[in-house]
């Protein structure tokens, strides 16, 4: 049996920009926890406490694995709880950015914003029972 | 804002948005209709696969019975033709 079934693929293939997106989430995430002098410079870690930004690290990596994993097996459920994930994730980018630089990183920030209301449209409509 | 303060935010957006994926989790199906739809259409198929696989079998036996009934009408033909020749000895003709 193949590991991905040709209508799963089908599915798969109607979302490309939602799989590489979750991702590179699900990447950010990990590298988030394994290797944060990496990412030391962001505006999460400069405005989290350490504690929290575990917390924050892990959410987001849960959050990009549940996409996927929803996104490549065809199952709108971790789909959606996954999208209710990222979307707060990348609220709390948002609003650490403004709350370290201001306005100074608007644009920045507004991409960021306008992607959380994105997954966040996901996940109500795939909660709402679509596809 | 200070940092707390930041924090409890942050807090408040991450639980929201933990509150929102078990909200989704529970109303969303379980499997896309197009992955069911995919997977009947599998089904399907293989089922008429296996159907065309026996036709084919039962085709080849029916024409298979009816060779060996010709063969059977032929070889009772000649055993009516052999009765009626012996008959005919019996009868005393001469000539068969």
């Amino acid at each position: 049996m193949a590991l991905i079934s040709a209508p799963q693929r089908k599915y798969l293939a109607a979302h490309p920009i939602a799989l590489w997106l979750s991702l590179a989430i699900a990447v950010s995430g990990a590298i988030q926890l394994v290797r944060p002098e990496l990412v030391a410079s962001s505006p999460v870690a400069l405005a989290l406490p350490e504690w929290l930004r575990l917390i924050f690290a892990s959410v987001y990596l849960i959050a990009g694995l549940a996409c996927v994993f929803g996104l490549v097996r065809g199952r709108p459920k971790w789909e959606a709880a996954g999208d209710a994930l990222v979307a707060s994730v990348l609220v709390v980018q948002f609003a650490a950015a403004l709350h370290l630089f201001g306005t100074d990183v608007i644009g920045t920030a507004l991409v960021t914003a306008l992607l959380g209301v994105g997954f966040a449209q996901r996940s109500i409509h795939l909660a709402r029972g679509g596809y | 804002m200070d940092l707390s303060g930041f924090a409890a935010v942050v807090i408040g957006i991450l639980g929201s948005g933990g509150l929102g994926a078990i909200v989704a989790f529970r109303k969303a199906k379980p499997e896309t209709e197009s992955i069911i739809a995919g997977t009947l259409k599998t089904v399907i198929e293989e089922v008429q696969s296996e159907r065309n696989y026996y036709k084919g079998i039962a085709d080849g036996l029916r024409e298979e019975i009816a060779s060996k009934d010709r063969l059977l009408a032929e070889a009772y033909a000649q055993i009516g033709d052999l009765r009626g020749r012996v008959q005919r000895l019996e009868d005393g003709a001469h000539t068969p």
